[in-house]
């Protein structure tokens, strides 16, 4: 019975979507529906017990003694998709499950009529990452990636920016280059081992039955690294990631970055797996990393609308999850998941926040800004506690998991690469104060008009709860960190 | 004239090029902040190809060194191509394509 | 000299890639830039369903009285097509997205034209 929980984490989100479609309209039920899948979501990825979903009842292990003896040499691969469940899905699912439902939450507080496509959207991009993290398969994993990246597409145009139509289509032309890119690396592995899921590739590459470093192997990992850095936004997918968040309504942006971050683990972690002996492996991704930390700090400095400066910084954060995977040692692993984690957490409260004065005043240029912490103190110290803990100060969560990274850098040798993020902090930090100073703390304009009165008192609370999950992870990073250091370690 | 008032007008010419909006102190400390850390961010990440061999590094800061002296605003100008138009990011999206696949199969001959 | 089918469907492949991401580069109108990025999708796919292909082989389907070897010597590789549904399946949904926009972007603006459409943006 509690294994059934495993394939109900992608189908429950998907019957969800289905539902409020049908049912756009009728808001109040739509809200019910919503909220309720909302709350069961991330429960189930509580409850569920660890284990393996063989779908088709493709259980190698059952079906290998009625295979004929010319086939005992592949009699331990996986005929089918296979879903593993193991405690770091439970953890990331959960937070996305957390990240959502407080994200639709804040936006039903905000919106008297809601949209049932949109919604629908929302769910399908759960199901999506959650078949992307559960997923043993890269094929699989594939098709759901380029579900997301529909979803996001979607949820772009579903907003009232100016130029959603726009940046929705430079996304998807970008998007055309960047999956078959991908697709094509899962072709050249598929030529070589002569299957898509993920543990077969290993033990074939592993024992030596292919040529580890034959051609074709190699064009794979060049093909299918190109598709990491598009699934996950770094350089030189940064500009186009960060326009899409900053033109997605702020909830909403909160919700893509969640997705763009499990997408870029999940990814991540397969690529790592397959991958990890090659020569180039680690340089390149370092590279982009720290590529990425420049120039999304860089370019967050010098932007005048606040929501692109987000946007940026939250690119900039994920060249330090890169750069974990980079470094590639048991701690710098962990740390890389750990700041996914936090990153997880903390953009979406960063664009929540930020989010709410958008609400107020229907602008985010940060020349037309100023003097609203009048308006709601409350939430300014929030989301200043938020900013603070994206740039890794003590007590909160980014300064637990920087400080694991920069030891993890040292640890293996490399100084520059903790000098570089320790200063990529301190500018994350120096790029926030000044967008919150020009927000909330410089004179307000004569011609600043009010949308709204009042933030949303859930808004307010969502970002309270967001906050406090910052503060337990700060506190006591063991709840999450030992589950990812034996994961890590299995993982090297 | 002080490498401040330099950078000032660098930065406001080229703004007045790309937009109508003013040039504040905002503006100019936030690209100032930027090229110093780009800058940092070059020279220290220059270092790292130590591992690989000390003379190329020393060879890659001064060439950096150079570079910086040559096109000193370099923030406003890395911005001006990381804007939004289509055309530049589909340029760089596959001139990454091509470094990527061209050093990852060539390199591992050499290794 | 005769080549086989499957190289020239790899150099088909190839070939329809290239065109692709140069259509996708250099075309401004941008009904031709979406034919080009679908000249990307279906040469992956012509790339992956080609992988699968086996001169003279057989329906990958095992019927009673075959002989496993027989069969395994012989019969097609079945994954690559099942993959290669799915994937035509998504590329036809990216491409029905982005001729949407495509229409919506004609009404905004009056133009297929890139620069017209996207043309100077900076805020």
């Amino acid at each position: 019975m509690m294994d059934m929980l495993i394939p109900l984490m992608v189908i429950i989100p998907i019957i969800c979507a289905l539902m409020v479609n049908i049912l756009h309209g009728k808001d109040k039920l739509m809200r019910w529906v919503s909220l309720i899948v909302a709350i069961i979501f991330p429960i189930i990825a509580i409850i569920a017990s660890l284990g393996t979903q063989y779908f088709g009842g493709h259980n190698s292990s059952l079906i290998s003694s009625a295979l004929p003896a010319t086939l005992a040499s592949v009699s331990s691969l996986s005929p089918g998709i296979v879903y593993v469940f193991a405690n770091i899905n439970r953890i990331f699912i959960f937070l996305v499950g957390i990240v959502v439902f407080l994200s639709l939450f804040t936006y039903f507080s905000e919106r008297k009529k809601l949209s049932g496509p949109y919604l629908f959207l929302i769910f399908m991009g759960v199901a999506s990452v959650t078949a992307l993290l559960l997923s043993n398969d890269i094929f699989n994993m594939y098709v759901f990636f380029e579900i997301v990246a529909l979803t996001q597409v979607g949820i772009i145009i579903a907003s009232s920016s100016e130029y959603k139509y726009e940046t929705a289509f430079k996304y998807l032309i970008l998007g055309s280059i960047g999956g078959p890119m991908l697709l094509l690396g899962i072709g050249f592995i598929l030529a070589v081992v002569g299957s898509v899921n993920i543990a077969d590739i290993v033990a074939v590459i592993s024992t030596n039955v292919v040529n580890p470093l034959a051609t074709p192997l190699i064009f794979a990992f060049a093909l299918m690294f190109f598709g990491w850095l598009y699934v996950s936004g770094l350089p030189p997918f940064h500009t186009i990631k960060s326009e899409l968040y900053s033109r997605a309504r702020p909830n909403g942006a909160a919700i893509l970055q969640a997705f763009s971050v499990i997408c870029m683990i999940a990814f991540g972690i397969a690529i790592y797996r397959i991958f990890v002996y090659v020569p180039f492996f680690k340089p390149a991704i370092i590279i982009f990393s720290l590529l990425a930390m420049v120039l999304g700090v860089s370019m967050a400095l010098m932007q005048n609308d606040f929501r692109r400066m987000i946007a940026f910084l939250a690119v900039g954060e994920l060249g330090f999850i890169g750069l974990g995977f980079g470094i590639g040692t048991q701690l710098s692993i962990t740390a890389a998941l750990f700041q996914a984690a936090n990153e997880l957490i903390i953009t979406a409260l960063l664009f929540i926040g930020f989010g709410t004065v958008y609400y107020l005043t229907k602008t985010s240029d940060t020349k037309k800004l100023g003097g609203l912490i009048t308006v709601s103190p409350k939430m300014a110290i929030m989301v200043l506690l938020g900013g603070f803990a994206m740039a890794g100060v003590p007590p909160f969560n980014g300064f637990q998991s920087k400080i694991m990274l920069v030891q993890s850098a040292l640890n293996a040798g490399l100084p520059e690469l903790a000098i570089v993020a320790v200063i990529v902090s301190i500018v994350t930090f120096f790029t926030f104060v000044k967008a919150f100073h020009t927000v909330y703390l410089q004179p307000k304009p004569a011609n600043l008009k009010f949308a709204h009165k009042k933030i949303p008192a859930i808004a307010t609370f969502s970002v309270a709860v967001l906050l406090i999950i910052c503060l337990i992870l700060g506190i006591l990073p063991d709840l999450v960190t030992k589950i990812f250091i034996p994961f890590a370690g299995g993982l090297i | 004239m002080s490498f401040y008032d330099k950078f000032v007008n660098s930065v406001s010419n080229l703004k007045s090029k790309l937009s109508k909006n003013p040039t504040t102190a905002d503006n100019v400390s936030g690209a100032l902040a930027a090229e110093l850390t780009i800058i940092v961010c070059l020279l220290i990440s220059a270092i790292l190809l130590r591992h690989i061999s000390v003379i190329a590094s020393v060879i890659m800061i001064l060439f950096i060194v150079v570079l910086l002296f040559t096109n000193v605003p370099i923030a406003p100008k890395l911005k001006k191509e990381q804007d939004d138009s289509l055309s530049k990011m589909t340029f760089y999206a596959i001139l990454a394509l091509g470094v990527i696949i061209a050093a990852i199969y060539w390199g591992l001959k050499y290794v | 000299m005769i080549m086989s089918t499957q190289l020239v469907c790899l150099f088909a492949a190839g070939a329809f890639i290239v065109i692709g991401l140069f259509a996708a580069i250099f075309i401004d109108n941008i009904i031709k830039k979406i034919i080009g990025i679908a000249f990307i999708e279906e040469g992956v796919n012509l790339f992956i369903v080609t992988l699968g292909y086996k001169a003279g082989g057989v329906v990958p389907i095992f019927l009673e009285n075959m002989s496993p070897d027989w069969f395994v010597a012989n019969s097609a590789y079945p994954l690559p097509q099942a993959l290669v549904l799915t994937s035509i399946v998504i590329g036809a949904s990216t491409l029905a997205v982005m001729l949407a926009l495509a229409m919506v972007l004609y009404k905004k603006h009056g133009s297929l034209s890139t620069k017209v459409i996207l043309g100077d943006k900076n805020d």
